[in-house]
């Protein structure tokens, strides 16, 4: 684009005023005249555009200086534009292809899909209870697991863990929640399901399962507990970073008072400051809530797979999101049972689009604009 | 944070039992929340050593099963490929939106982008991947009909990254100095001249380190790549097409670990050891860059 070449010519013109013998630095026209478009190229003939004295100055000039925005100006903000629309198009793309595509199974099934427990390809009957039920089984456990923790290490490092812990275990724990997804899932599978099959389900069959059916189980180490637990893990960051981050702006005032009013540290902490920031926390959880519900390959490492709702702790079962993983690809063969995974994948889609609103507008109105999001699942 | 200004004597048991039980209940909570992260890196070097060396990183799977010879060199070539050609998609159009939303930022049309711009930050990777499939590889119906290809796969993750890119660019943008954009447009630079000659070479730290960010979170994605490539045992000659797949070491370290044989469970561990390091080297470089521009930030006042 070129810089502004009319203004150029003016100079030029100015100029020659100059240099024809004319004693003042003035250019003998009236500024206005200058100041107007003088080639009348954007519709203003040279009659039209010499207003009658009298009029302020100023009006004058920002006429002027909107015709001489005009093109050049507009045009770049034009092309800018452009960019964005590649923002909404991608948008209205993953919306798009997600209804098309599943409207097959919207269509013939309706409302009655979300509470529809069977899933059977051979007789063309498809529900999504079981893998929703599964979905906010693994999300479930790995909330419980994490948020508590979560909550409790971000006040640790907030106010009891010594001033030089606290910047690089943070940076650590930012950095470590980084690792991919599917590394969490080898990680299952080589250590954590044995840990579970060996020690701990049956620790939980013993004591907690005698009592309740629902601890109870044949120990095998995959399961909802196993993919629950890792997915709490790799939330635990997430969750905690962003609830350090409002601890911060918990008012230095707030504190010292109650302090000064007698509390001990830990009243001071638990009390003042941790109230102070339930909405941080709830939009630390909500942040979490939509990174959870959206893991795939951690969980289908370790979910066991098998299409059933689960009663107890210990039994397997299976997610949306890793039904979609596992057995996509052999699911595009049948139009009705690609378009009955499409629309599980429409229902985490929705959800995950609610949720991310949800926290999106709580966090912006505590952290304005910088929003601490994560692309969900690997 | 301020000592505990009480003298101690004053309170009561229950108390001073509650408050030393409430404090060392957070440090639990803490120790629970970095052992199993920093577990995850020993146990992918303990239990991956055996296969490590630097002829893992430079040579071919071999063998039957495929991939108990060999190292994960395909992993890596075609992890490579499948980041330049998302980079390629995101690069440009992310700081294009960037630019939008900075330059614009107050409008209507501009707060919906912003809008819909964070709520692609939250989708998950699995209908990523369906789109992907649908968009790029499905042989039926609408799309570019490539096939399981790399090409597929790397405009996927060149999809995720798009919104990434778009908000970091957005943020580094603005934190150029107001004063310096109001300074050229006062001197008659054009909007263009001043985007090209000031607010980008201004914000160049921070838009790099948004194409870093939105690579480190493609570089571990494996669900989009089950849906739009798969896996490559070697290193494919065109990108596009049924013989187009690219090898990846998420997919690899998958197909690895799903196999029944402990040589490979080896293979995957010392593969997913390489991916993590990888991950947390780019992340390393990104903080320094963010700490160096701000340091630089605050020199220059």
């Amino acid at each position: 684009m070129e810089p502004d070449m009319r203004a150029q010519g003016e100079t030029g013109e100015a100029g020659q005023v100059l240099v024809s013998g004319k004693e003042s630095h003035f250019p003998v026209v009236p500024p206005r005249i200058l100041l107007t478009d003088q080639e009348g190229t954007y519709g203003a003939s040279e009659g039209e555009s010499l207003n009658p004295e009298g009029e302020s100055i100023l009006k004058d000039l920002r006429e002027t200086s909107q015709v001489r925005i005009h093109r050049s100006e507009r045009l770049f903000q034009g092309t800018l534009r452009i960019g964005g629309l590649f923002v909404l198009a991608l948008f209205a793309t993953v919306l798009g292809v997600s209804i098309v595509e599943a409207w097959p199974s919207i269509e013939k099934f309706g409302w009655s899909f979300l509470w529809t427990s069977t899933w059977n390809p051979h007789r063309q009957i498809f529900g999504a209870w079981t893998y929703i039920v599964g979905t906010f089984w693994v999300t479930g456990i790995a909330l419980l697991f994490a948020i508590p923790i979560a909550i409790l290490s971000s006040l640790f490092l907030s106010d009891y863990s010594p001033k030089w812990l606290v910047g690089g275990v943070s940076t650590l724990m930012e950095m470590l929640a980084g690792i991919p997804s599917i590394v969490f899932g080898a990680f299952g599978i080589i250590f954590m399901v044995p840990l579970l099959r060996d020690h701990v389900e049956p620790f939980l069959s013993d004591t907690l399962g005698k009592h309740w059916d629902f601890f109870n189980g044949d120990s095998m180490g995959y399961g909802i507990l196993a993919a629950g637990l890792v997915v709490g893990i790799m939330v635990i960051p997430l969750v905690a970073t962003v609830t350090r981050d409002s601890l911060v702006m918990v008012p230095r005032e707030t504190v010292e008072a109650a302090y000064a009013l007698g509390s001990t540290k830990a009243e001071t902490v638990f009390f003042v400051k941790l109230p102070a920031v339930v909405p941080g926390i709830t939009g630390a959880v909500i942040l979490g809530f939509g990174r959870a519900i959206g893991e795939t390959m951690a969980v289908l490492l370790l979910i066991g797979n098998q299409a059933s709702i689960p009663t107890s702790i210990q039994d397997v079962g299976y997610t949306i999101s890793s039904l979609l993983a596992n057995t996509f690809t052999y699911a595009v063969i049948d139009p009705l049972y690609a378009a009955a995974e499409i629309e599980l994948g429409l229902i985490l889609l929705v959800i995950s689009l609610v949720v991310n609103t949800l926290g999106r507008e709580l966090l912006m109105k505590l952290m304005g604009g910088r929003l601490a999001g994560s692309v969900g699942g690997g | 944070m301020a000592e505990n200004p009480l003298p101690e004597k004053g309170l009561s048991a229950y108390r001073k039992v509650r408050n030393a039980l409430l404090g060392s209940l957070t440090a639990v909570a803490f120790i629970l929340a970095v052992t199993p992260l920093l577990a995850i890196v020993y146990v992918a070097y303990d239990r991956g050593k055996a296969a490590l060396s630097l002829a893992f990183l430079t040579t071919m799977p071999g063998g039957f099963p495929v991939g108990i010879e060999g190292g994960i060199a395909n992993g890596i070539a075609g992890s490579l490929i499948l980041i330049f050609i998302a980079s390629l998609l995101s690069v440009p159009v992310g700081i294009w939106a960037g630019l939008y939303l900075w330059d614009q930022s107050h409008t209507r049309l501009a707060k919906i982008t912003r809008l819909l711009s964070d709520l692609l930050l939250g989708v998950p990777s699995v209908i990523w991947g369906v789109v992907g499939f649908f968009v790029f590889s499905t042989n039926t119906g609408f799309g570019f009909h490539w096939g399981f290809s790399g090409l597929a796969a790397g405009l996927t993750l060149g999809f995720i990254m798009i919104p990434i890119v778009t908000r970091v660019t957005e943020q580094a943008l603005r934190d150029v100095p107001r004063s310096y954009i109001e300074g050229a447009l006062a001197l008659g630079a054009s909007r263009f001249q001043v985007v090209r000659g000031l607010a980008i070479p201004a914000a160049i730290t921070g838009i790099g380190t948004g194409i870093l960010l939105g690579v480190l979170n493609v570089l571990g994605q494996t669900a989009p790549l089950v849906f739009t490539n798969y896996y490559n045992t070697g290193i494919p000659k065109s990108l596009v097409g049924s013989n187009g797949s690219v090898g990846d070491l998420a997919m690899q370290i998958f197909i690895y670990i799903h196999e029944p044989s402990k040589e490979l469970h080896v293979k995957a561990m010392a593969a997913a050891l390489v991916l993590t390091v990888i991950v947390l080297l780019l992340d390393m470089g990104i903080r320094l860059l963010a700490w160096g521009s701000r340091k630089y930030a605050q020199r220059m006042g």
